[in-house]
């Protein structure tokens, strides 16, 4: 005997109806889907109790059926819904439920609501395990992005990407150089974030093995819009507009002393050339500055300009403007967009723009029964202007070394004859106006990026799919300076011109054969497998040319000039192959056992080590559904474990053991080009001896976890656990030069990352109208290097005076620099001038890593009002910051006013002793002799900028700044239109919102010089050094529209 | 498919190349450094140049506060970049019974290896440059590695060089444009050198090869060995002219370097013209001044801007033995050894050598009778201090190591002063500290070597 059952299907956030929704007989297979309106009607059998209500994105409930015939439902969202569906390996979905290992998923919502131009913005702070950094805050510039600490001492500790299944090229754009380092962001910043469905973040080995090669650093698996949604809605077709403008204002910048102005010597009289603040202290009183011209100089207060930096900074805007078009019915799905986003940033000017336009077109359709097709095909084309960073002609060393009481404002007319270059104040400096208007850096690029996919269910449990995909990136970057001839006092800052440009060319070209297997061997056992076969293929051409001397003088072509541009150029190519297969195992569905293997062949291996293995195991148990526990209490229980292995192959070229490069020599000034005299060619030997021998790269994971839900899921806890080792680490291992090589590549190092991942969600309140969501991810990783293959510890870049570095039974990674040399007795030793020696050995002062780190997300919803906001904490770690070593150097860090300036003796300081004739003196067993220092350090003899140069006490110590913060990552409060209001409008949906980005940030007392999130150095290992003079990061704020027709 | 995967061969580099390339590249990387930094600190610690005031930058030159990183990139530079790629040649060359580059090779990689001892004493040498075959060279003996040196230039003179499997050389010999003949002489005058710079502790040693030399004919340089090859382009000039004259690139557009008062004032004193060739009158106009070596703290001057500097032009050579030095050298062969020759026309020969060198006319209106520099005739000791004192003097801009070296082993000229800054208690500086690539990853052969040095102890051949 059965009966039907019908009712409606309501969204309890507007009241709309729901399609597509399953309406499932619980314990069965048959049910039904909810129509247009919502509406269902659905036949249940006697045995039939309990009716299943489930939607992807929506909280699934169970009704007693009892002796109800009518059945209305609302359901919710819910974004950490228990049992929603991850897109792992190879673009395979699987029920969260099912996972041996740990990931996390964001959807469209979560991603575009912070309405950052960059998607990884919009995931800091949300996921555990991850953390995700912005380099600067010039717009368009990178990303960090490392997943359970760094994996490899040889680079590539970024994430891979991977778009509807295919692996997309993330690469670098820009120059790390010191002097004038660009920065114009890694290429998954082409992606419009509205494009994006959904974002999953595999983390350990476990869940990313099957990428193989390169998914060692985790993976990000992105899945874009295909249109099936406005069909699931019922909709014909849909259009959705979203459009928002932020403003952008520096969210830290230095402090400054403000008791003394320019000069040196503690003078300001002498010194009105100086670009430091090492003068006397501020009267208040009109005095003259600046270099008298035609018998003239200008006159101002000498007093404190607190705000002189700021005041060069403008408030940067991004327009951010997005359309798409999406329909089509079961059997065939489009998807249409395009998307523009015009930002500048906080530089005055443009000199610092992106401009970004994005065209996506997906579609799929249902040939057959059978068969299924889709394709996607997507152009960005960004192009973007950045004000190089770092030391010499760059703006923001230009600002940072304007004294204490001089306006920057004042110095912005170049008309102005004080301002010219000729006649600017400092012939130290360069006016950063003039840098702005005349240097500068642009590029250009052009990205495609697609798939094709085709898919064919030869019976119900099995299906075959072949899968194509290309990845192709153009791109232009230049760099030019004027050329500038000065005569007179500022002759030094004479420039003779240069042009650079690169173009480069990548291309990525990925295929996946699979064939899926999806059975029930009984009622209780249903194995499911996939068998693939993988072909990659990535290129990359680089041509590059420069001209040093212009002619005329900012004429921007390779042919301004009186000699030969110097051209080089580069190209790499490497393939791979990929077997792979998983298992998959359910019994009851309560047990779910995976087993993954995979093998590569890849080109950049010697042949015999070309071929490597790689198998992983892991399981969930649903410990709930295996007890049968139905407690309230106890809502849910998992228990999983995971062993995986990934294979990581080498860079290309590294196997040959003697290579030829065409000379040159640098002395870390300048460097000397061959072919000699632009005539006579000469190469030299490489100084790196190649590896014959390479072997691949294998970590090894273990990850165990639990997820548990109290009170009706309104609690719960997700914890994991992970060990990874990595062994036969490609590494550069350096040589002593009287080998006459300085490296050589080898694999044997080794090191580990071991950690926690937690993540607690709760709904404290909810009720009809209202609703709380609180989560808090909180993760820690100790990395541990085992092994470096020999030597004890090696530099992994930095400076030459302070750098990165690797350390057997150190975390990776640690910076080593200057302190003071002590005596026995602990008392700081100086030089004759009264300053603290170095210690000839340079200390490691620190770990790069933090302890933890760790965000808060609410959310606040009522009717159709919401208000989230994310903090995005981390504890521990030091860097680097040419900010803080410039405000030592130029006099301008509060720290230089102690004592007041006045001379004074450093404390406890003692001095090795000279005998009558002039000679140190040694003890017998050949150490110094120390005793008390009398020298005071002062202004009269040159001492007290020394002092403060060399870092003071602490020496380079003082450069070093903590990273931890605490920022206030994203606040959005948003305003849904009821559906009541929009009935008798074209609009679906309507969505107003306000929203700030990074608008607090909170560092510990002693960094008083930046936001330590900021690096330059790139995205991966050398960027944990620190900054090198990145542009300050922002608080953004704005508002952003959206909604649907 | 196999060849699908045989890709990995490296389409940006050669896997092979000939000596004609390898060659200049080697010479280049000794040049650059010896005309760069190197220039630098022995400019500076001959007291023929200063850190200017209001700069710092290679204050710790001037003040002796050298530690391991300070000059480690040269020295990476000197063994991978030079000694690396001349044994390359050498091998290459000896295989091929190709003797002008064997010689070429093997007496650069002498004249390199000297430096080597000379700045840092006890050097890797004979287990030296055998990349993964010995990843840890010991360190020999300074004096040990003075006398294969000497071995090394006397196997390669022993060849045949007009065998017809010679390769003769041009343009890419950078230094003689394949005049072999002042190769056998650059040869000759390097054996001269490095017998000489052992008078003081080894005089038995100096004066047997020395005299073996003269006896034998030797010839000896009477041209200039140096690398010429630059010209006015960014990244193609004179190292120290491109890193401390220039403003272009990265050249710091002469703020560090200025006229020291030692020798400004010694030419000054002597109404010597070519005070005018080797440093350029300050920038802000008026006549030469210097300051005191090392004073850079002083107060009084604002800028190098203020103060004489060196005059090294974009495209001024980097100098590897001078004539003039070679000409000094045979005179004080003359009068230490006894060997044939007229110790004063050599030793006017040299300043003539220098003054041309300079490109100042009329030397001799400054050597000969009653004019300020005549060969003194009172003794030995006073004819060597002239000698020396005129070769410090040949050396300014030029050869900077070298005229700190000499002055080590001589004590002349006898008024270099102590520096003001000096972190040394005014001990002069002897030396560099072994550089860290040597500290870092060859740390025990450096303990069996005595463990790291400071900047004040001697080199084997050092009396003072």
């Amino acid at each position: 005997q059965s009966r039907t059952i019908t009712g409606k299907v309501t969204s309890a956030e507007d009241g709309s109806s729901l399609p597509g929704v399953n309406v499932i007989i619980k314990g069965t297979s048959s049910g039904t889907v909810t129509d247009i309106d919502g509406h269902y009607s659905v036949s249940v059998p006697e045995s039939g109790e309990v009716l299943l209500f489930s939607f992807i994105g929506l909280k699934s409930q169970e009704i007693n059926i009892n002796s109800q015939s009518v059945i209305d439902v609302k359901m919710s969202s819910d974004v950490q819904e228990l049992s929603e569906v991850v897109v792992t390996a190879i673009g395979i979905e699987k029920d969260a439920r099912k996972l041996g290992y740990s990931a996390t998923k964001l959807d469209n919502q979560e991603l575009t609501q912070g309405k950052s131009t960059s998607v990884l913005n919009s995931l800091q702070g949300k996921v555990a395990g991850a953390q995700i950094s912005s380099s600067s805050g010039a717009p368009g510039s990178s990303n960090k992005v490392i997943i359970r600490g760094f994996t490899s001492l040889s680079g590539n500790n970024n994430p891979l990407y991977v778009i509807d299944g295919v692996p997309m090229n993330n690469s670098f754009t820009g120059d790390n150089s010191i002097n004038g380092g660009v920065d114009f962001g890694s290429r998954i910043n082409d992606i419009n974030p509205e494009d994006i469905a959904s974002m999953t973040v595999l983390k350990g080995a476990a869940a990313t093995a099957l990428y193989g090669s390169r998914a060692a650093s985790g993976v990000i698996v992105i899945t874009t819009k295909n249109g099936s949604n406005a069909a699931k809605r019922g909709k014909k077709a849909e259009i959705s507009v979203a459009s928002s403008v932020m403003f952008d204002n520096v969210l830290k910048l230095p402090e400054f002393q403000n008791e003394r102005g320019q000069g040196f010597y503690g003078s300001t009289n002498r010194y009105l050339t100086e670009n430091t603040s090492w003068g006397s202290k501020f009267t208040g009183k009109n005095q003259p500055w600046g270099t008298t011209v035609d018998g003239q100089q200008r006159v101002k207060p000498y007093s404190a300009l607190e705000d002189n930096v700021k005041e060069f900074f403008e408030t940067g805007r991004t327009f951010n403007n997005s359309v798409s078009l999406q329909g089509g019915g079961e059997k065939a799905n489009y998807y249409v967009s395009y998307s523009n986003v015009d930002a500048d940033g906080i530089m005055p000017t443009d000199a610092d723009s992106y401009i970004r336009n994005t065209i996506a077109v997906r579609a799929s359709s249902e040939l057959s029964d059978k068969l299924r097709s889709s394709a996607s095909f997507n152009y960005a084309r960004t192009k973007s202007s950045f004000v190089p960073t770092g030391q010499g002609s760059t703006v923001y060393n230009n600002v940072l070394q304007t004294p204490r009481d001089i306006s920057l404002l004042e110095l912005q007319d170049l008309n102005n004859k004080f301002n010219t270059l000729e006649n600017y104040y400092s012939p130290y400096t360069t006016n950063p106006w003039y840098i702005l208007k005349e240097h500068g850096s642009d590029a250009i690029i052009d990205r495609f990026y697609g798939n094709v996919e085709l898919s064919y269910e030869a019976t119900d449990w099995l299906s075959f799919t072949g899968r194509v995909g290309s990845d192709l990136t153009s791109t232009e970057m230049e760099q030019f300076q004027p050329k500038a001839v000065i005569e007179g006092r500022n002759n030094a800052r004479s420039n003779p011109g240069q042009y650079k440009i690169e173009e480069s060319y990548a291309r990525e070209f990925n295929t996946d054969l699979l064939m899926n297997i999806n059975k029930d061997i009984n009622q209780d056992i249903n194995i499911g497998g996939v068998v693939g076969f993988n072909i990659n293929q990535r290129e990359s051409k680089y041509l590059r040319s420069q001209i040093n001397d212009l002619v005329i003088p900012n004429f921007y072509n390779l042919s301004n000039t009186s000699n030969s541009p110097i051209s080089s150029n580069e190209e790499n190519l490497r393939r791979l192959y990929g077997l792979y297969g998983q298992v998959d195992f359910t019994y009851k569905n309560f047990l779910f056992l995976t087993g993954t293997a995979r093998n590569d062949w890849s080109s950049t291996l010697p042949k015999d080590n070309r071929s490597f293995f790689y198998p992983g195991v892991n399981a969930g148990v649903d410990v709930t559904s295996a007890l049968g526990i139905d407690s309230q209490t106890l809502s849910y229980l998992k228990v999983r474990g995971g062993w995986a292995q990934v294979g990581k192959s080498a860079d290309p070229y590294k196997v040959q053991q003697t290579l030829f490069l065409q000379a040159s020599q640098s002395d870390g000034f300048i460097d000397l080009n061959s072919p000699i005299a632009q005539s006579i060619a000469a190469y030299e030997m490489s100084n790196q001896i190649g590896n014959p021998n390479l072997q691949p790269e294998i970590s090894t994971e273990i990850e165990f976890g639990a997820d548990i839900r109290f009170f009706n899921n309104r609690i719960g806890l997700d914890a994991t656990y992970y060990k990874r080792n990595v062994k036969e680490n490609i590494l550069t291992v350096p040589m002593t030069a009287s080998t006459g090589y300085t490296s050589q590549v080898l694999n044997i190092a080794e090191l580990s990352n071991e950690g926690i991942e937690l993540l607690l969600t709760a709904t404290p309140i909810r009720t009809t109208n209202f609703q709380w969501d609180i989560s808090v991810n909180w993760s820690k990783n100790d990395s541990k290097i085992l092994d470096l293959g020999g030597p004890n510890e090696i530099s992994l870049g930095g400076l030459s005076s302070n750098s990165l570095i690797a350390r057997v039974g150190g975390p990776a990674f640690e910076i080593k620099g200057s302190v003071p040399l002590t005596d026995q007795n602990g008392n700081i030793v100086v030089d004759a001038a009264g300053i603290p020696r170095p210690n000839p050995e340079k200390q490691v002062l620190g770990t790069t890593q933090y302890d933890w780190v760790g965000g808060l997300n609410n959310k606040l919803s009522y009717k159709g009002f919401s208000l989230s906001f994310t903090l995005d904490s981390r504890k521990g770690g030091l860097m680097y910051s040419r900010t803080a070593s410039i405000g030592y150097f130029a006099g301008t860090a509060p720290q230089t006013l102690y004592n007041d300036r006045r001379p004074f003796i450093v404390p406890n300081s003692v001095v090795q002793a000279v005998d009558a004739d002039d000679n140190l003196v040694y003890n017998d067993q050949g150490n110094p002799v120390y005793e008390e220092n009398t020298q005071q350090i002062s202004h009269t003899n040159n001492s007290l900028n020394t002092f403060w140069g060399n870092g003071g006490f602490d020496m380079d110590r003082s450069f070093f700044v903590s990273k931890s913060f605490v920022k206030l990552r994203e606040v959005v409060l948003s305003y849904n239109l009821p559906a009541s209001l929009l009935e008798k409008t074209p609009f679906g949906s309507a969505n107003i919102s306000l929203i700030g980005r990074n608008l607090l940030l909170w560092v510990p007392e002693d960094n008083l010089f930046i936001d330590p999130e900021q690096t330059t150095f790139g995205n991966d290992i050398s960027s944990e050094f620190g900054d090198y003079g990145a542009t300050p990061t922002t608080r953004s704020y704005g508002v952003s529209l959206r909604f649907t027709f | 498919q196999e060849n699908y995967l045989d890709i990995n061969e490296d389409p940006n580099n050669p896997a092979n190349a000939t000596v004609e390339t390898v060659l200049p590249a080697a010479i280049n990387s000794v040049a650059f450094t010896i005309g760069g930094q190197w220039q630098i600190l022995g400019e500076l610690w001959a007291q023929h140049w200063t850190q200017s005031p209001g700069a710092n930058q290679y204050a710790n030159i001037d003040n002796y506060n050298i530690n391991e990183t300070t000059f480690n990139r040269q020295y990476i530079e000197i063994y991978a970049g030079a000694l690396n790629d001349f044994n390359y040649v050498s091998k290459t060359a000896e295989e091929n019974n190709n003797w002008n580059y064997y010689l070429i090779a093997e007496v650069m990689k002498a004249y390199t290896f000297q430096i080597m001892v000379d700045l840092y004493d006890d050097i890797p040498y004979t287990e030296a440059l055998s990349g993964l075959e010995n990843k840890n060279p010991k360190f020999d003996k300074g004096a040990n590695v003075y006398a294969d040196l000497i071995k090394k230039i006397d196997n390669a003179l022993s060849k045949d060089l007009s065998a017809a499997t010679s390769k003769s050389l041009g343009k890419e010999d950078i230094i003689f444009q394949g005049v072999m003949d002042n190769w056998i002489r650059f040869a000759n005058t390097l054996k001269l050198k490095i017998y000489m710079r052992q008078s003081e502790i080894n005089p038995s040693v100096a004066s047997a090869g020395i005299t073996s030399l003269f006896q034998n004919s030797a010839t000896f340089l009477n041209t200039d060995a140096e690398m010429a090859e630059f010209i006015d382009v960014q990244n193609f000039r004179n190292p120290f002219y491109a890193a401390q004259v220039s403003s272009a690139g990265s050249g710091r557009g002469y703020t560090d370097i200025v006229a020291s008062n030692t020798l400004l004032n010694y030419l000054q004193n002597n109404g010597d013209p070519r005070l005018d060739a080797i440093y350029s009158t300050p920038k802000e106009g008026g006549a030469h001044v210097g300051i005191n070596q090392g004073d850079y703290t002083n107060a009084s001057f604002k800028s190098a801007r203020e103060l004489s500097q060196p005059n090294i032009a974009a495209t001024t050579p980097v100098v590897l033995i001078s004539a003039a030095e070679s000409k000094f050298l045979q005179a004080e062969a003359v009068i230490r050894y006894s060997v044939a020759g007229d110790a004063e026309q050599l030793y006017n020969e040299g300043i003539e050598e220098s003054f041309a060198k300079l490109e100042v006319d009329n030397a001799s209106n400054y050597y000969g009778t009653d004019n300020v520099y005549e060969f003194p005739s009172t003794s030995p000791e006073d004819q060597l201090d002239a000698i020396l004192t005129q070769k410090w003097i040949a050396f300014a801009n030029y050869q900077g190591l070298e005229a700190h070296f000499e002055h080590l082993r001589t004590g002349y000229p006898n008024f270099l002063t102590a520096t003001p800054n000096n972190v040394t208690g005014d001990v002069s500086p002897k030396r560099l500290p072994y550089p860290t690539t040597e500290l870092n990853n060859n740390s025990e052969n450096v303990q069996q070597a005595g463990g790291q040095k400071q900047v004040i102890e001697r080199i084997w051949w050092d009396p003072s």
